[in-house]
């Protein structure tokens, strides 16, 4: 039996469909391929590839739903580790199966439809994560940096959740011109296109990030005035907190320098009021009942 | 006075309202356009402070000077904190400014009440205009309405805001009169029927000018008054109902410094507070009626949930078969929710549910086992007394959420 090696170094989710039609096609079972990716380098099998066999006698096809492809593809964005299942393999799987009327591969309460929708699951809440904790920082806007950007951002997302980004960005920011830069590719926008640009070898770093960035910023004060007064020490549930916001992605996020002290704030005396401490020494101002307030 | 200062006194002074939602908003984009913001109806979390709640969006007051003299609140006028007032110009920048760093979804808006409701209410909407049409803010706008405002300022605000919302304060009309004098159940009522009549009209006339299109919602104060959750519930229900509210808001009531004598100095009861939220909850999205999860006065058990409870007080409808049970069951059976029960009926039209298949669908297998049967699955437990399973099914032993 003839094993097939395909590369998907770099592919995306339209190259897989590709290949899966046409394996599909040539009725080739998911245990004859081999699916090479950058996140499964060095297989003990890997070899060149392998040219795939010609269209069977009664060649199989599969037509999906919007809604199944969509999960497919969402699916198809998660960065497996090392233990786990290489992304093509598990999808070509259930194509497999759906193909030979196995109608439950992609529900759920399958063993298969059950590790895509971990899957899925994982990228959405990736998708969440860049758009709720990203941080713009302004840049400096003056005849030199014209076309610079005048926002930009460092994200490290676990999945590949770029285009995700990108697609809820360019409706927020309307015409601001704006860059994130990720390590495995930087989104840039120009205030009507967006377009990816990807690291030449390796990944992006922080540092190259850094190397574009003025990051001076005064009005960063004003968050963190807001943040520390919004936070309501008699409530205080640091488990909620860390479980809704994980810490990986504190570092970035200006409010890291204010988490601790208000926890240990709160902890030690705060905690009985709801006020923020800063305002219980303040002199403050009944209102006579007249009717009038004085001001 | 400083901006900051102001955003310190007037952040901390609109916090106790529980609301953050940030969804409901119709499909907007800035897309190449002039202007600023964006809105799909999903609600998003830019942040979390260490209460655990989230940061959606910039909410304060636009003054917190006020008339009024509401015993559990702490900008009432008798209130010896400091007050300030922003401009509406300093509202816009605020907004802004976070908006553009991603820090925030939208502005939610409230205030204390200055010189007149009318005057107040003015105020408010003026922001939001000027958020709207001179900016052109297609981000999230919550605009907290004075109850006593004109019909007709509440409706301008519907124009300009994605969600309009009536605090009813308190449980009960009675706790209303006692600790909010300057405030009237009825007028509260009113206003909350001149937001539904504006969200039907919306909704009747398709060429109707647009009214907050996110709906309306209402909070309540939870500890403050001596109300108990029976008591709530119904009358939660028949807000629902009358209304057509997207949410009720229950606070736990935080001291307050200088606390008058009339509200409590403890901690806030939090996890009556959860208790509330997955009582509410059960009614909105399982169809539950309020007398079903609390059948005579009393509060919530806080040891265990309110559908465990509900179950446990009704083990002769179960076990179900999940193969032939109606899905409305299925919703039922504490541990499974209303997506699982939506995927195990679709799984059960390719082929027999198994025990394992509860397991990939991540329901809870410790609360659902003496609740159902599969093929493969019959309860051990199906003999037990209430007693002895609940015995069996309480986690820990019951306790207020940590404090101290």
């Amino acid at each position: 039996m003839t094993m097939y090696t395909l590369h998907m170094t770099r592919a995306n989710f339209t190259c897989w469909r590709d290949d899966a039609r046409r394996l599909l096609a040539a009725r080739v079972p998911p245990g004859n391929v081999l699916w090479q990716s950058e996140d499964s380098a060095g297989d003990l099998f890997a070899s060149g590839g392998t040219d795939l066999p010609p269209p069977a006698e009664a060649p199989l096809a599969l037509r999906l739903s919007r809604h199944e492809l969509r999960r497919l593809e969402c699916a198809s964005h998660y960065w497996h580790t090392h233990h786990q299942e290489c992304r093509w393999a598990l999808l070509y799987r259930v194509v497999w199966r759906l193909a030979m009327g196995e109608g439950e591969a992609l529900l759920a309460g399958d063993s298969d439809g059950a590790i895509i929708e971990q899957r899925v699951k994982a990228v959405s809440h990736e998708v969440h994560h860049i758009h709720a904790f990203l941080r713009f920082h302004p840049q400096p806007v003056d005849d030199e940096h014209q076309h610079a950007p005048e926002f930009i951002a460092w994200f490290e997302p676990r999945h590949d959740v770029l285009e995700a980004a990108a697609q809820h960005f360019i409706d927020r920011m309307g015409q601001h011109r704006w860059l994130i830069m990720t390590p495995g590719g930087a989104i840039i926008c120009d205030g009507r296109q967006w377009h990816i640009e990807r690291p030449e070898t390796g990944a992006f770093t922080v540092k190259d990030y850094q190397a574009l960035a003025e990051m001076e910023d005064d009005a960063e004060d004003l968050w963190l005035a807001y943040y520390a007064s919004t936070f309501n020490p008699a409530r205080l549930n640091e488990k909620t907190m860390v479980r809704s916001m994980p810490s990986r992605f504190w570092q970035h996020m200006p409010e890291r320098v204010l988490i601790t002290g208000l926890i240990s704030h709160a902890r030690h005396g705060a905690q009985r009021l709801g006020q923020d401490s800063r305002l219980a020494t303040r002199r403050g101002r009944t209102i006579a009942s007249n009717g009038k307030s004085r001001h | 006075m400083q901006l900051t200062d102001k955003l310190i006194v007037l952040a901390d002074a609109a916090k106790y309202d529980a609301s953050c939602a940030s969804s409901g908003a119709p499909k907007r984009s800035s897309k190449g356009q002039k202007g600023l913001g964006a809105t799909n109806g999903n609600g998003i979390c830019h942040s979390f402070t260490p209460d655990g709640r989230c940061v959606a969006l910039l909410k304060i007051l636009m003054t917190n000077f006020c008339l009024y003299d509401c015993q559990y609140c702490i900008n009432r006028r008798s209130s010896n904190v400091p007050r300030a007032r922003f401009s509406v110009d300093e509202i816009v920048r605020l907004t802004l400014d976070f908006y553009r760093r991603n820090l925030i979804s939208g502005l939610f808006l409230s205030s204390g009440i200055i010189r007149s409701n009318d005057y107040t209410m003015e105020a408010l909407v003026r922001v939001a205009r000027t958020l709207r049409i001179e900016h052109q803010f297609r981000g999230y706008i919550h605009l907290k309405t004075i109850p006593d405002a004109s019909p007709d300022l509440i409706r301008q605000a519907g124009l300009y805001a994605d969600r309009l919302s009536v605090n009813v304060e308190l449980p009960t009309s009675q706790s209303l009169e006692r600790l909010a004098p300057e405030k009237s159940d009825t007028t509260i009522r009113h206003a909350m029927s001149t937001i539904r009549d504006g969200l039907e009209e919306a909704t009747a006339e398709p060429k109707a000018p647009r009214f907050s299109p996110g709906g309306q919602s209402t909070q309540m104060i939870v500890g403050a008054d001596e109300t108990d959750d029976h008591t709530i519930l119904g009358n939660v229900q028949s807000l629902y109902s009358q209304y057509h509210l997207k949410r009720v808001y229950y606070s736990a009531f935080s001291p307050i410094p200088e606390s008058p004598s009339s509200v409590p100095l403890i901690a806030p009861p939090l996890l009556r507070e959860h208790r509330l939220y997955q009582a509410d909850f059960l009614i909105r999205g399982y169809g539950f009626h309020a007398d079903e999860l609390l059948t005579g006065p009393g509060n919530l058990s806080l040891d265990i949930d309110p559908k465990l409870a509900w179950a446990l007080n009704h083990r002769e409808l179960f076990p179900i078969d999940l193969d032939s049970a109606d899905m409305y069951m299925i919703a039922r059976v504490p541990g499974i929710g209303v997506t699982s029960a939506h995927r195990i009926d679709t799984l059960r039209r390719e082929r027999r549910i198994r025990y394992s298949d509860l397991t990939r669908l991540g329901c809870s297998m410790k609360k659902l086992a003496p609740f159902i049967t599969t093929q493969d699955y019959r309860p051990r437990q199906a003999g037990l007394e209430r007693h002895a399973l609940l015995a069996q099914l309480q986690t820990s032993t019951p306790a207020q959420m940590a404090l101290l």
